[in-house]
């Protein structure tokens, strides 16, 4: 969106967010975007995120002509756990509306009987989390549909996460 | 203000709603005590508390808010010795159970009650989940007819005309149709005041999926709708269901019922006023064995001190204080030492028989896409199996069918997200612990969520002496009242009905041509896990002891459904109960205890609909009493 020459933070990070959330850039941040949830996770994820959610967008601004599957392997595979971290941490911030410090996911992948710690980005963070739209649902507690709607089959996957 | 009522009701929730309101109309001067802050006009705040809860507990909307965030803002439960008014969480089951500066009640097991309860404006219903069956007619003769459990003193016949005005108040969507199974009737005409919830795709697959199911022991399954207190069409000026899937904690458009419908309206009536953070700690009993007044704390702070006392009289007292506070209050009401024991409860049996449905959760891959987390939290059930000549070997059971995915069984869509995108597979879903991103995340994410179902099997519960609720003799809340305390055990016949549970989830599976992913705890956890147990039995599925040569030992997990029942009995006799069978104390005559814990068995049905019932009966009584 923006023409200077410098990339615009929030698109690139909407861009790398869509990469690795598989959700389309414009259902991440539409153009009449009235949440302003991609705004409101850069200021998050910027300040709880520190260094390595600054590193995070300076690897992907270095590399962002690169094919996206090329992006998401060297960010998760190919430089180090704390950077698949912060990246995963954003994912999920996308996914649940919250934010689980990466060092907490880092303990989690290493023992499970010991639950993530996370806390709820905002109450609008948690109701425009998109796991429940992948699974073609709604959070919990927020849904703009009608009487009736769970009686019939939902709207196609392809329509709410867009893209090719 | 007035200290002199016709009636004073301990409690602001279904029963106590319900019965000032009836009285308002009759014209009777009414005062309510509710321990709990208003539960009026706060609903934002309680919608803003559910989204930032980290455990969306059925406790987390409400107030005061049951945890408190450390310095990296991470929720741990509330310390109830520093809560004006405690009550219990869902948070406090694990290596907490027994921890006084996390639980609220003074838990001596071996099992762990777990069901909580409310103590707000609206009472325990602002989380309830809006089910409004009816119980079955052999629920209420089941010692009679299968030589188990204990008889109520009342029919169903007796109840079903009460039954009616209850699902008019509470606004039932349900049809006739759908509800007339296992020798429920209905009067002349009957119709329910709404037409049904439509039910749910994850509904039609079970149906669909059991119709050629062969008997299990002797019964035929069938999927039921389920009669729902929640608004099929619009209703005591609240909006129609938008299935918003939360029905508990909270529904956010409020088209689910709940108890301050009814407690505006009784508030409507002039001679009908309450006092909110109003604590009442002593019934007292005058010379010739009636009530004479109530005594109660009141405190500003809920995390305070009480800051005031007081005392109000009445003709008629009422107390409709849940299954747990009611008999707390009594019991702490020893007026001086002339009743040491408590009061009503010449009977001793004040406190004893605390009952729950304790649940069998199983859960499962449909074949193809059924769609959870849409619709209200559950639409349909399985009835069959509350009924049946079984019942004279084991406990009988609902099966509710969830609308929510694993959310109850593993907190998804958490889990399994959180599996896929670190490479973990605590949900069982991604074995390969790959991590994904991109399509390939959506993509799995999409085939698991929209498969996921669970089926919730209600046990009837057996009324046993060793299931208490007594006073803690250590642990006080901020106002220096005793917490309450807490014994709680399973018989092997209520053990026996999660075996059968068991098989028969399984089988369902089965016939649904479904991936069932149930996990059965580890037999370690026994003793330390207090939500753990064993059964053993042998081939003919009679209980024999641990170690009996060809016997099978099963390992189980229960959850509690809510349903905070027994305590104050009624019965026949004034030796075996609390209250006859009017819901009056035997030992007080101007005494009415109302509420689920009048409940001389537990039966199958979610207990909400018959307590409203019960409690619109006594109020009738009152009136009539009061000429």
């Amino acid at each position: 969106m923006s023409n200077s020459s410098t990339p615009d933070p929030l698109d690139q990070f909407v861009a790398l967010s869509a990469i690795l959330t598989g959700i389309a850039a414009d259902k991440l941040h539409p153009q009449l975007d009235t949440h302003g949830t991609a705004a409101a996770y850069l200021a998050y994820a910027t300040q709880q995120g520190g260094s390595a959610f600054t590193g995070l967008l300076a690897l992907y601004a270095q590399n962002s002509t690169q094919p996206p599957d090329t992006i998401a392997k060297l960010i998760l595979q190919q430089s180090g756990q704390a950077t698949a971290n912060i990246a995963q941490a954003v994912t999920l911030m996308w996914y649940l509306g919250a934010w689980y410090p990466p060092a907490g996911l880092a303990a989690y992948q290493a023992d499970q009987s010991v639950p993530a710690p996370f806390v709820v980005i905002s109450s609008d963070a948690y109701t425009q989390g998109w796991a429940w739209r992948v699974g073609q649902a709604h959070p919990m507690g927020y849904s703009d549909l009608r009487f009736g709607y769970w009686n019939g089959p939902p709207q196609a996957l392809a329509d709410l996460v867009g893209g090719s | 203000m007035s200290t002199q009522y016709d009636v004073v009701i301990i409690g602001a929730g279904i029963s106590g709603a319900l019965i000032a309101k009836q009285l308002g109309a009759a014209g009777k001067t009414v005062l309510i005590l509710e321990a709990g802050l208003d539960g009026q006009g706060s609903y934002a705040g309680y919608l803003e508390r559910f989204y930032l809860a980290q455990a969306k507990v059925p406790e987390s909307p409400y107030t005061p808010p049951i945890v408190v965030a450390d310095a990296q803002g991470i929720q741990n439960p509330s310390n109830p010795s520093t809560l004006a008014v405690g009550r219990p969480t869902t948070l406090t089951l694990g290596a907490n159970w027994q921890d006084p500066s996390q639980a609220y009640l003074d838990q001596q097991g071996p099992l762990a009650f777990a069901s909580t309860y409310e103590r707000v404006g609206g009472g325990t219903m602002r989380h309830w989940l809006g089910t409004s069956l009816r119980f079955v007619p052999n629920d209420f003769r089941v010692k009679t007819t299968y030589g188990v459990e204990e008889d109520w003193p009342i029919s169903y016949n007796d109840l079903e005309p009460w039954y009616g005005k209850a699902e008019a108040e509470i606004g039932v969507a349900a049809a006739v149709a759908d509800q007339d199974y296992l020798g429920i009737t209905f009067g002349p005409g009957y119709e329910y005041p709404m037409p049904p919830i439509p039910g749910s795709l994850v509904d039609q697959a079970v149906a669909t999926g059991i119709a050629n199911l062969p008997p299990v022991e002797d019964i035929k399954l069938d999927v039921s709708n389920t009669p729902a207190g929640r608004n099929s069409i619009p209703y005591q000026n609240r909006r129609q269901c938008a299935g918003n899937t939360n029905c508990i904690p909270i529904c956010p458009i409020q088209a689910k019922y709940d108890p301050t419908v009814t407690l505006a309206d009784a508030l409507q009536y002039p001679t009908v006023s309450i006092l909110y953070q109003t604590v009442a700690n002593e019934i007292i009993v005058d010379a010739n064995g009636q009530v004479s007044g109530i005594n109660y704390l009141q405190y500003d702070d809920p995390n305070g001190p009480a800051t005031r006392n007081g005392s109000v009289s009445a003709t008629r007292y009422v107390i409709a204080a849940h299954a747990i506070e009611t008999p707390r209050l009594l019991l702490m009401s020893t007026n001086n030492g002339t009743t040491p024991n408590g009061v009503a409860n010449s009977s001793g049996h004040v406190g004893q028989h605390l009952m729950d449905h304790p649940i069998y959760l199983s859960w499962a891959l449909a074949k193809d896409p059924v769609y959870g987390y849409r619709g209200p939290l559950a639409t349909g059930g399985i009835e069959s199996m509350r009924d049946g000549a079984f019942r004279s070997k084991h406990a009988p059971f609902r099966i509710e069918i969830g609308n929510e995915g694993w959310n109850f069984p593993i907190g998804d869509p958490y889990t399994t997200t959180l599996d896929f995108v670190l490479g973990t597979n605590a949900s069982q879903l991604n074995p390969g612990k790959t991590p994904l991103y991109g399509s390939g995340l959506v993509g799995a994410l999409n085939t698991a969520l929209t498969r996921q179902f669970r089926l919730g099997f209600l046990m009837e519960q057996t009324p046993d002496d060793d299931c208490a609720v007594t006073l803690s003799p250590t642990f006080k809340d901020r106002l220096g009242l005793p917490r309450p305390r807490i014994r709680y055990n399973f018989s092997d016949y209520t053990k026996m009905g999660f075996v059968v549970a068991k098989r028969t989830a399984t089988q369902i599976y089965g016939a649904m041509d479904a991936h069932e992913y149930t996990l059965a705890p580890d037999p370690s956890l026994l003793g330390k896990d207090p939500t753990v147990f064993s059964i053993t039995y042998d081939s003919n599925d009679v209980p024999v002891p641990d170690g009996t040569a060809g016997a099978t030992t099963a390992y189980f997990r229960y959850f509690g459904a809510g349903h905070v029942v027994g305590t104050y009995r009624m019965g026949t006799d004034s030796t075996n109960s609390v209250v006859d069978s009017q819901q009056r104390s035997w030992d007080h005559s101007n005494l009415f205890l109302v509420g689920s814990g009048v409940f001389p068995t537990v039966a199958t049905g979610n207990p909400t609909l018959t307590l409203a019932a019960l409690a619109l009966w006594a109020a009738q009584t009152i009136v009539a009493d009061l000429g």
